[in-house]
Protein backbone atom coordinates (compact mmCIF):
# COMPACT_ATOMS: atom_id res chain seq x y z
CA UNK A 1 0.00 0.00 0.00
CA UNK A 2 1.22 3.05 -1.01
CA UNK A 3 1.16 5.87 1.59
CA UNK A 4 0.19 9.59 0.81
CA UNK A 5 3.19 12.31 -0.05
CA UNK A 6 2.91 13.75 3.68
CA UNK A 7 2.65 10.52 5.52
CA UNK A 8 5.70 8.96 3.26
CA UNK A 9 8.14 12.14 4.24
CA UNK A 10 7.44 11.76 7.69
CA UNK A 11 8.14 8.49 8.20
CA UNK A 12 11.17 9.29 5.73
CA UNK A 13 11.99 12.07 9.07
CA UNK A 14 11.67 10.01 11.46
CA UNK A 15 12.08 5.73 10.28
CA UNK A 16 14.90 6.69 7.63
CA UNK A 17 12.24 5.81 4.66
CA UNK A 18 14.59 6.74 2.30
CA UNK A 19 17.28 4.13 2.88
CA UNK A 20 14.54 1.08 3.68
CA UNK A 21 14.65 0.68 0.23
CA UNK A 22 16.64 -2.63 -1.32
CA UNK A 23 17.79 -0.70 -4.07
CA UNK A 24 19.42 1.58 -1.78
CA UNK A 25 21.69 -1.58 -0.53
CA UNK A 26 21.71 -2.98 -3.83
CA UNK A 27 23.41 0.20 -5.88
CA UNK A 28 25.97 0.22 -2.65
CA UNK A 29 27.00 -3.06 -3.87
CA UNK A 30 27.69 -2.44 -7.40
CA UNK A 31 29.79 0.38 -6.60
CA UNK A 32 31.37 -1.84 -4.45
CA UNK A 33 31.51 -5.03 -6.29
CA UNK A 34 33.91 -4.32 -9.12
CA UNK A 35 36.73 -3.77 -6.20
CA UNK A 36 36.42 -7.01 -4.77
CA UNK A 37 37.73 -10.30 -5.51
CA UNK A 38 35.09 -12.68 -7.26
CA UNK A 39 34.76 -15.23 -4.37
CA UNK A 40 34.71 -12.33 -2.01
CA UNK A 41 31.74 -10.67 -4.60
CA UNK A 42 29.60 -13.55 -4.02
CA UNK A 43 30.42 -13.99 -0.20
CA UNK A 44 29.19 -10.36 -0.16
CA UNK A 45 26.01 -10.97 -2.68
CA UNK A 46 24.93 -14.01 -0.20
CA UNK A 47 25.48 -11.96 2.97
CA UNK A 48 23.46 -8.90 1.70
CA UNK A 49 20.50 -11.30 0.26
CA UNK A 50 20.55 -13.04 3.97
CA UNK A 51 21.00 -9.51 5.54
CA UNK A 52 18.12 -8.19 4.01
CA UNK A 53 15.84 -10.86 5.43
CA UNK A 54 17.75 -11.40 9.25
CA UNK A 55 16.83 -7.59 9.66
CA UNK A 56 16.60 -4.98 6.50
CA UNK A 57 18.21 -2.79 4.01
CA UNK A 58 19.69 -0.56 6.37
CA UNK A 59 21.42 -3.05 7.78
CA UNK A 60 22.57 -4.59 4.45
CA UNK A 61 23.73 -1.29 3.82
CA UNK A 62 25.47 -1.11 7.04
CA UNK A 63 27.20 -4.31 6.01
CA UNK A 64 28.35 -3.19 2.65
CA UNK A 65 29.74 0.34 4.45
CA UNK A 66 31.85 -1.56 7.10
CA UNK A 67 33.53 -3.90 3.65
CA UNK A 68 33.59 -0.62 2.10
CA UNK A 69 36.52 0.68 4.48
CA UNK A 70 39.06 -1.93 3.57
CA UNK A 71 37.92 -2.41 -0.59
CA UNK A 72 37.17 0.95 -3.17
CA UNK A 73 38.61 3.31 -5.22
CA UNK A 74 42.67 4.20 -4.07
CA UNK A 75 42.40 1.16 -1.82
CA UNK A 76 44.91 -1.40 -1.04
CA UNK A 77 43.21 -4.80 -2.17
CA UNK A 78 43.46 -7.15 0.95
CA UNK A 79 44.10 -10.45 0.95
CA UNK A 80 41.80 -11.47 4.26
CA UNK A 81 39.05 -9.84 2.76
CA UNK A 82 37.06 -12.82 1.82
CA UNK A 83 37.49 -14.19 5.91
CA UNK A 84 36.59 -10.95 6.45
CA UNK A 85 33.08 -10.52 4.87
CA UNK A 86 32.23 -13.89 5.82
CA UNK A 87 32.93 -13.76 8.94
CA UNK A 88 31.27 -10.32 9.90
CA UNK A 89 28.34 -11.74 8.30
CA UNK A 90 28.45 -14.48 10.76
CA UNK A 91 28.44 -11.90 13.14
CA UNK A 92 25.92 -9.44 11.96
CA UNK A 93 23.71 -12.47 12.08
CA UNK A 94 23.84 -12.82 15.66
CA UNK A 95 21.41 -15.43 17.58
CA UNK A 96 18.42 -13.67 19.62
CA UNK A 97 15.09 -15.45 19.81
CA UNK A 98 13.73 -13.29 16.85
CA UNK A 99 16.54 -14.76 14.32
CA UNK A 100 15.74 -18.47 15.88
CA UNK A 101 11.87 -17.63 15.30
CA UNK A 102 12.56 -16.22 11.73
CA UNK A 103 14.54 -19.35 11.16
CA UNK A 104 12.12 -21.54 11.89
CA UNK A 105 9.54 -20.32 10.20
CA UNK A 106 11.99 -20.03 7.11
CA UNK A 107 12.39 -23.65 7.38
CA UNK A 108 8.66 -24.05 7.42
CA UNK A 109 7.97 -22.45 4.70
CA UNK A 110 10.89 -24.50 2.53
CA UNK A 111 8.43 -27.58 3.78
CA UNK A 112 11.07 -28.72 5.75
CA UNK A 113 10.52 -27.96 9.19
CA UNK A 114 10.68 -31.08 11.81
CA UNK A 115 10.70 -30.61 15.28
CA UNK A 116 10.35 -27.05 16.59
CA UNK A 117 13.74 -25.14 16.97
CA UNK A 118 14.88 -23.94 20.27
CA UNK A 119 17.56 -22.20 21.73
CA UNK A 120 19.11 -21.66 25.26
CA UNK A 121 19.24 -18.41 26.12
CA UNK A 122 20.26 -16.12 29.89
CA UNK A 123 17.42 -13.63 31.33
CA UNK A 124 19.89 -11.03 30.47
CA UNK A 125 19.58 -12.12 26.39
CA UNK A 126 15.94 -11.33 26.73
CA UNK A 127 16.56 -7.96 29.15
CA UNK A 128 18.44 -6.99 25.95
CA UNK A 129 15.63 -7.00 23.75
CA UNK A 130 14.25 -4.28 25.42
CA UNK A 131 15.42 -0.03 24.39
CA UNK A 132 18.80 0.38 26.08
CA UNK A 133 17.62 2.45 28.88
CA UNK A 134 14.98 0.26 29.95
CA UNK A 135 17.10 -2.81 29.49
CA UNK A 136 19.94 -1.48 31.80
CA UNK A 137 17.56 -0.95 34.48
CA UNK A 138 15.95 -4.37 34.13
CA UNK A 139 19.79 -5.76 33.95
CA UNK A 140 20.15 -4.00 37.11
CA UNK A 141 17.31 -5.24 39.19
CA UNK A 142 18.16 -8.75 37.42
CA UNK A 143 22.07 -8.46 38.78
CA UNK A 144 20.88 -8.24 42.09
CA UNK A 145 18.64 -10.70 42.01
CA UNK A 146 21.18 -12.72 40.78
CA UNK A 147 19.17 -14.04 37.71
CA UNK A 148 20.93 -12.38 34.99
CA UNK A 149 23.10 -16.21 34.21
CA UNK A 150 19.49 -17.99 34.74
CA UNK A 151 19.32 -20.19 31.44
CA UNK A 152 15.61 -19.99 29.45
CA UNK A 153 15.12 -22.65 26.76
CA UNK A 154 12.90 -20.86 24.23
CA UNK A 155 11.02 -23.28 21.70
CA UNK A 156 9.74 -22.00 18.37
CA UNK A 157 7.06 -24.66 16.81
CA UNK A 158 6.11 -23.71 13.07
CA UNK A 159 3.31 -25.75 12.83
CA UNK A 160 -0.41 -24.25 12.60
CA UNK A 161 -1.88 -23.59 15.15
CA UNK A 162 -1.28 -20.97 18.47
CA UNK A 163 2.05 -22.14 19.17
CA UNK A 164 2.66 -20.81 15.24
CA UNK A 165 1.55 -17.70 16.60
CA UNK A 166 3.85 -17.43 19.28
CA UNK A 167 7.04 -18.10 16.70
CA UNK A 168 5.18 -15.42 14.40
CA UNK A 169 4.50 -13.07 17.62
CA UNK A 170 8.44 -13.74 18.38
CA UNK A 171 9.86 -13.31 15.39
CA UNK A 172 7.80 -9.56 14.76
CA UNK A 173 10.93 -8.78 17.07
CA UNK A 174 12.92 -8.16 14.28
CA UNK A 175 11.58 -4.96 13.28
CA UNK A 176 12.72 -3.27 17.29
CA UNK A 177 16.03 -5.28 16.76
CA UNK A 178 17.53 -2.38 16.10
CA UNK A 179 16.70 -0.10 18.96
CA UNK A 180 17.59 -3.19 21.65
CA UNK A 181 20.43 -3.02 24.03
CA UNK A 182 21.74 -6.46 22.30
CA UNK A 183 21.96 -4.69 18.72
CA UNK A 184 23.92 -1.77 20.55
CA UNK A 185 26.55 -4.43 22.44
CA UNK A 186 26.63 -6.44 19.16
CA UNK A 187 27.53 -3.15 17.12
CA UNK A 188 30.17 -2.14 19.33
CA UNK A 189 31.36 -5.20 19.27
CA UNK A 190 31.88 -5.72 15.77
CA UNK A 191 33.44 -2.04 15.77
CA UNK A 192 36.00 -3.30 18.01
CA UNK A 193 36.61 -6.05 15.98
CA UNK A 194 37.49 -3.98 13.16
CA UNK A 195 39.64 -1.39 15.07
CA UNK A 196 41.54 -4.05 16.24
CA UNK A 197 41.87 -5.79 12.20
CA UNK A 198 42.44 -2.35 11.08
CA UNK A 199 45.51 -1.46 14.00
CA UNK A 200 47.22 -4.76 13.96
CA UNK A 201 47.47 -4.27 10.41
CA UNK A 202 49.51 -1.33 10.81
CA UNK A 203 51.38 -2.51 13.61
CA UNK A 204 52.00 -6.14 12.43
CA UNK A 205 50.55 -7.16 9.42
CA UNK A 206 51.26 -10.98 8.82
CA UNK A 207 48.92 -11.34 12.11
CA UNK A 208 45.94 -9.91 10.48
CA UNK A 209 44.57 -12.58 9.36
CA UNK A 210 44.81 -14.46 13.06
CA UNK A 211 42.80 -11.38 14.30
CA UNK A 212 40.21 -11.67 11.60
CA UNK A 213 40.06 -15.19 12.55
CA UNK A 214 39.24 -14.34 16.32
CA UNK A 215 35.59 -13.49 15.77
CA UNK A 216 35.07 -17.96 14.98
CA UNK A 217 35.71 -17.98 19.02
CA UNK A 218 32.38 -16.27 19.52
CA UNK A 219 29.02 -18.58 18.72
CA UNK A 220 26.12 -19.51 19.51
CA UNK A 221 23.62 -18.21 22.30
CA UNK A 222 23.25 -18.03 25.93
CA UNK A 223 25.82 -19.08 28.26
CA UNK A 224 28.33 -20.38 26.08
CA UNK A 225 28.11 -17.35 24.20
CA UNK A 226 28.87 -14.71 27.27
CA UNK A 227 31.97 -16.99 27.75
CA UNK A 228 33.13 -16.78 24.05
CA UNK A 229 32.53 -12.99 24.14
CA UNK A 230 34.23 -12.79 27.37
CA UNK A 231 36.88 -14.89 25.98
CA UNK A 232 37.88 -12.69 22.64
CA UNK A 233 37.61 -9.61 25.13
CA UNK A 234 40.16 -11.40 26.84
CA UNK A 235 42.72 -11.90 24.12
CA UNK A 236 41.86 -8.16 22.49
CA UNK A 237 42.67 -6.69 25.75
CA UNK A 238 45.51 -8.66 27.45
CA UNK A 239 47.24 -9.75 23.98
CA UNK A 240 46.59 -7.38 20.76
CA UNK A 241 45.60 -4.39 22.36
CA UNK A 242 48.92 -4.07 24.38
CA UNK A 243 50.96 -4.89 21.55
CA UNK A 244 49.04 -2.44 19.41
CA UNK A 245 50.08 -0.08 21.86
CA UNK A 246 53.07 -0.93 22.44
CA UNK A 247 53.40 -1.84 26.11
CA UNK A 248 54.50 -5.13 26.12
CA UNK A 249 57.67 -6.59 25.07
CA UNK A 250 57.06 -7.04 21.27
CA UNK A 251 56.06 -10.88 20.32
CA UNK A 252 55.11 -12.24 17.11
CA UNK A 253 51.33 -11.38 17.14
CA UNK A 254 50.63 -13.55 14.70
CA UNK A 255 51.92 -17.20 16.07
CA UNK A 256 50.45 -15.56 19.50
CA UNK A 257 47.44 -15.52 18.52
CA UNK A 258 47.28 -18.99 17.01
CA UNK A 259 48.46 -20.78 20.05
CA UNK A 260 45.49 -18.32 21.81
CA UNK A 261 42.62 -19.19 19.70
CA UNK A 262 43.96 -22.62 19.94
CA UNK A 263 43.39 -22.60 23.75
CA UNK A 264 40.05 -20.84 23.19
CA UNK A 265 38.66 -23.07 20.74
CA UNK A 266 37.92 -25.45 24.00
CA UNK A 267 35.66 -22.58 25.80
CA UNK A 268 38.21 -22.36 28.43
CA UNK A 269 37.18 -20.08 31.86
CA UNK A 270 38.09 -16.36 30.83
CA UNK A 271 40.12 -16.28 33.97
CA UNK A 272 42.20 -19.12 32.54
CA UNK A 273 42.53 -17.66 29.08
CA UNK A 274 43.96 -14.78 30.99
CA UNK A 275 46.73 -16.52 32.60
CA UNK A 276 47.24 -18.64 29.72
CA UNK A 277 48.28 -15.36 27.59
CA UNK A 278 50.20 -13.77 30.35
CA UNK A 279 52.66 -16.89 30.69
CA UNK A 280 52.61 -16.36 26.49
CA UNK A 281 53.93 -12.76 26.88
CA UNK A 282 55.93 -13.67 29.78
CA UNK A 283 57.87 -16.58 27.95
CA UNK A 284 58.62 -14.82 25.10
CA UNK A 285 62.22 -13.79 24.36
CA UNK A 286 62.93 -10.61 24.26
CA UNK B 1 -31.70 59.02 21.64
CA UNK B 2 -30.95 55.93 23.37
CA UNK B 3 -27.59 56.26 24.59
CA UNK B 4 -27.20 52.97 26.39
CA UNK B 5 -28.50 51.27 22.62
CA UNK B 6 -25.44 52.68 21.40
CA UNK B 7 -22.90 52.08 24.25
CA UNK B 8 -23.79 48.00 23.93
CA UNK B 9 -23.40 48.35 20.23
CA UNK B 10 -20.45 49.80 20.65
CA UNK B 11 -19.00 47.31 23.19
CA UNK B 12 -20.65 44.47 20.97
CA UNK B 13 -18.19 45.74 18.69
CA UNK B 14 -15.47 46.15 20.72
CA UNK B 15 -15.87 42.39 21.44
CA UNK B 16 -16.00 41.14 18.18
CA UNK B 17 -12.44 43.15 16.67
CA UNK B 18 -10.94 41.92 20.14
CA UNK B 19 -11.91 38.25 19.09
CA UNK B 20 -10.78 39.25 15.00
CA UNK B 21 -7.50 40.59 16.24
CA UNK B 22 -6.74 37.51 18.56
CA UNK B 23 -7.76 35.34 15.71
CA UNK B 24 -5.75 37.36 13.61
CA UNK B 25 -2.61 36.82 15.53
CA UNK B 26 -3.24 32.55 15.73
CA UNK B 27 -3.15 32.59 12.00
CA UNK B 28 0.02 35.19 11.51
CA UNK B 29 1.82 32.30 14.00
CA UNK B 30 1.29 29.69 12.11
CA UNK B 31 2.47 31.35 8.74
CA UNK B 32 5.81 31.88 11.05
CA UNK B 33 8.44 29.59 9.49
CA UNK B 34 11.39 30.07 12.29
CA UNK B 35 11.40 29.78 15.84
CA UNK B 36 12.19 33.00 16.81
CA UNK B 37 9.07 35.41 15.19
CA UNK B 38 6.84 32.12 15.98
CA UNK B 39 7.47 32.78 19.52
CA UNK B 40 7.20 36.60 19.72
CA UNK B 41 3.93 35.65 17.53
CA UNK B 42 3.25 33.16 19.95
CA UNK B 43 3.39 35.71 23.10
CA UNK B 44 1.59 38.61 21.12
CA UNK B 45 -1.30 36.21 20.49
CA UNK B 46 -1.62 35.05 24.47
CA UNK B 47 -1.24 38.84 25.87
CA UNK B 48 -4.50 39.21 23.50
CA UNK B 49 -6.53 36.40 24.22
CA UNK B 50 -5.91 37.17 27.71
CA UNK B 51 -7.04 40.81 27.82
CA UNK B 52 -10.19 39.61 25.40
CA UNK B 53 -11.23 36.68 27.79
CA UNK B 54 -10.70 38.61 30.75
CA UNK B 55 -13.10 40.92 28.71
CA UNK B 56 -15.89 38.24 28.61
CA UNK B 57 -14.84 36.46 31.98
CA UNK B 58 -13.99 33.34 29.93
CA UNK B 59 -11.24 31.97 32.57
CA UNK B 60 -10.61 28.36 31.35
CA UNK B 61 -9.11 30.45 28.35
CA UNK B 62 -7.13 32.87 30.34
CA UNK B 63 -5.59 29.76 32.41
CA UNK B 64 -4.53 28.18 29.15
CA UNK B 65 -2.71 31.56 27.66
CA UNK B 66 -1.25 32.19 31.31
CA UNK B 67 0.70 28.76 30.83
CA UNK B 68 1.34 29.39 27.46
CA UNK B 69 2.61 32.76 28.02
CA UNK B 70 5.60 32.17 30.44
CA UNK B 71 6.63 28.52 28.46
CA UNK B 72 7.08 30.90 25.00
CA UNK B 73 8.77 33.52 26.88
CA UNK B 74 11.08 30.95 28.11
CA UNK B 75 11.55 29.17 24.74
CA UNK B 76 11.95 32.70 23.15
CA UNK B 77 14.82 33.22 25.88
CA UNK B 78 16.51 30.13 25.44
CA UNK B 79 16.77 30.75 21.54
CA UNK B 80 17.89 34.53 22.15
CA UNK B 81 20.60 33.28 24.74
CA UNK B 82 21.45 30.65 21.70
CA UNK B 83 22.11 32.85 19.39
CA UNK B 84 23.98 35.24 21.77
CA UNK B 85 26.19 32.85 22.82
CA UNK B 86 27.32 31.13 19.35
CA UNK B 87 27.90 34.80 18.38
CA UNK B 88 30.58 35.63 21.23
CA UNK B 89 31.87 32.21 20.50
CA UNK B 90 32.46 33.43 16.71
CA UNK B 91 34.54 36.60 17.80
CA UNK B 92 35.94 34.93 20.93
CA UNK B 93 37.76 32.01 21.86
CA UNK B 94 35.82 29.56 19.43
CA UNK B 95 34.30 27.63 22.34
CA UNK B 96 31.84 25.34 21.88
CA UNK B 97 30.19 25.60 25.53
CA UNK B 98 26.98 26.86 24.52
CA UNK B 99 25.64 23.78 23.48
CA UNK B 100 25.84 22.53 27.34
CA UNK B 101 22.18 22.74 28.03
CA UNK B 102 21.32 21.05 25.01
CA UNK B 103 23.59 17.80 26.14
CA UNK B 104 23.03 14.84 28.19
CA UNK B 105 26.00 12.97 30.50
CA UNK B 106 27.68 10.15 30.45
CA UNK B 107 29.77 8.20 32.60
CA UNK B 108 33.06 6.58 30.99
CA UNK B 109 34.83 4.11 32.22
CA UNK B 110 38.72 3.01 32.09
CA UNK B 111 39.16 1.69 28.43
CA UNK B 112 35.86 2.29 27.20
CA UNK B 113 35.45 3.52 23.31
CA UNK B 114 32.95 6.52 22.54
CA UNK B 115 34.00 5.77 18.87
CA UNK B 116 35.71 3.84 16.65
CA UNK B 117 37.32 5.43 13.24
CA UNK B 118 35.16 5.01 10.43
CA UNK B 119 31.93 4.47 12.61
CA UNK B 120 29.31 6.32 11.08
CA UNK B 121 28.90 9.65 13.64
CA UNK B 122 25.48 10.36 15.08
CA UNK B 123 27.02 12.89 17.66
CA UNK B 124 29.22 15.12 19.06
CA UNK B 125 31.02 15.04 22.22
CA UNK B 126 32.01 17.71 25.02
CA UNK B 127 34.49 16.69 27.28
CA UNK B 128 33.80 17.54 31.21
CA UNK B 129 36.10 15.36 33.43
CA UNK B 130 38.78 12.35 33.26
CA UNK B 131 41.10 11.95 30.17
CA UNK B 132 40.42 10.95 27.20
CA UNK B 133 42.77 9.63 24.07
CA UNK B 134 42.39 9.86 20.55
CA UNK B 135 43.51 6.55 19.64
CA UNK B 136 45.40 6.83 16.10
CA UNK B 137 47.16 10.22 16.58
CA UNK B 138 47.59 9.37 20.06
CA UNK B 139 46.67 13.33 21.03
CA UNK B 140 45.18 13.27 24.21
CA UNK B 141 42.22 15.52 24.51
CA UNK B 142 41.90 18.05 27.45
CA UNK B 143 38.81 18.70 29.61
CA UNK B 144 36.49 21.34 27.82
CA UNK B 145 37.27 19.92 24.58
CA UNK B 146 34.45 19.06 21.63
CA UNK B 147 34.95 16.34 19.61
CA UNK B 148 32.83 14.82 16.67
CA UNK B 149 31.46 18.49 15.37
CA UNK B 150 33.36 17.71 12.06
CA UNK B 151 31.57 14.64 11.70
CA UNK B 152 28.33 16.30 11.37
CA UNK B 153 29.27 18.19 8.04
CA UNK B 154 31.94 16.10 6.87
CA UNK B 155 30.33 14.19 3.46
CA UNK B 156 30.39 10.51 4.72
CA UNK B 157 29.70 11.27 8.30
CA UNK B 158 32.55 8.88 8.88
CA UNK B 159 34.64 8.57 11.86
CA UNK B 160 37.99 10.18 11.57
CA UNK B 161 39.80 8.42 14.66
CA UNK B 162 38.64 6.56 17.25
CA UNK B 163 38.19 7.26 20.81
CA UNK B 164 38.66 6.17 23.71
CA UNK B 165 39.00 6.89 27.61
CA UNK B 166 41.92 6.52 29.62
CA UNK B 167 40.65 7.64 33.04
CA UNK B 168 37.58 7.55 34.40
CA UNK B 169 35.32 10.60 33.53
CA UNK B 170 32.48 11.96 32.51
CA UNK B 171 31.21 13.70 28.57
CA UNK B 172 28.35 15.37 27.97
CA UNK B 173 26.86 14.90 24.62
CA UNK B 174 24.74 16.14 21.98
CA UNK B 175 23.28 14.31 18.60
CA UNK B 176 23.42 15.69 15.29
CA UNK B 177 19.89 15.65 14.73
CA UNK B 178 19.89 18.08 17.90
CA UNK B 179 21.99 20.63 16.20
CA UNK B 180 20.39 20.10 12.81
CA UNK B 181 17.01 20.91 14.44
CA UNK B 182 18.82 24.01 16.49
CA UNK B 183 20.10 24.88 13.27
CA UNK B 184 16.68 24.49 10.75
CA UNK B 185 15.05 26.20 13.76
CA UNK B 186 16.96 29.24 13.70
CA UNK B 187 18.62 30.37 10.37
CA UNK B 188 20.78 33.06 12.57
CA UNK B 189 21.92 30.27 14.66
CA UNK B 190 22.69 28.02 11.85
CA UNK B 191 25.22 30.67 9.76
CA UNK B 192 27.13 31.37 13.30
CA UNK B 193 27.48 28.20 13.40
CA UNK B 194 28.72 27.06 10.49
CA UNK B 195 31.02 30.52 11.10
CA UNK B 196 32.20 28.70 14.21
CA UNK B 197 32.92 25.42 12.96
CA UNK B 198 34.94 27.04 10.22
CA UNK B 199 36.85 28.82 12.05
CA UNK B 200 37.50 25.76 14.08
CA UNK B 201 38.60 24.16 10.51
CA UNK B 202 40.79 26.73 9.73
CA UNK B 203 42.65 27.33 13.36
CA UNK B 204 43.25 23.33 12.92
CA UNK B 205 45.03 24.05 9.33
CA UNK B 206 47.09 26.74 10.87
CA UNK B 207 48.24 24.42 13.66
CA UNK B 208 49.27 21.89 11.31
CA UNK B 209 51.07 24.31 8.80
CA UNK B 210 52.67 25.32 12.21
CA UNK B 211 53.89 21.92 12.62
CA UNK B 212 54.87 21.10 9.03
CA UNK B 213 56.86 24.02 9.26
CA UNK B 214 58.67 23.24 12.98
CA UNK B 215 59.42 19.64 11.04
CA UNK B 216 60.30 20.88 7.81
CA UNK B 217 62.75 23.86 9.60
CA UNK B 218 61.37 26.35 7.58
CA UNK B 219 59.28 29.17 8.66
CA UNK B 220 55.47 28.90 8.72
CA UNK B 221 53.66 31.30 5.53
Amino acid sequence: MKLPVDFRLLKERYLGAASRKSWVAEERMTELVPYLPPETADIVRRAVASLMAYQDPDYALLYLNRVGRFAGPGKEPCAFLGDLASRMETRMLYADPASVAQAALAEDGDGNASAPRGASFCLCDLAGLLPPNAADTALQVMAYLRLSQRAVVLKFPAHAGWKRRWTEGTALLRHTRNHSRRARTENAWVERWLHMIDRVRTVQPPAVIGMVQTADIVSGSGADYHRDLANWNVIVDRLVKPVCDGVVTPIDLAAALRVVLHAAADRPEPAMLQVHIDRLIADRPL
Amino acid sequence: MDISGAASDMSGLASGAGGLIASAFVVAGYTMRTMIPLRIVGIITNVVFIIYALSHRNYPIVALHMILLPLNVYRLREMLVLVRNVKRSVSGNLSMNWLKPFMTERRCEVGEVLFYKHELAKEMFYIVSGRFRLVESGIELPVGAIVGEFGMLSPDNERTQTLECVEKGLVLSVTYQKVEELYVQNPEFGFYFLRLVSARLFQNVGRLEAQVAALSGKPSP
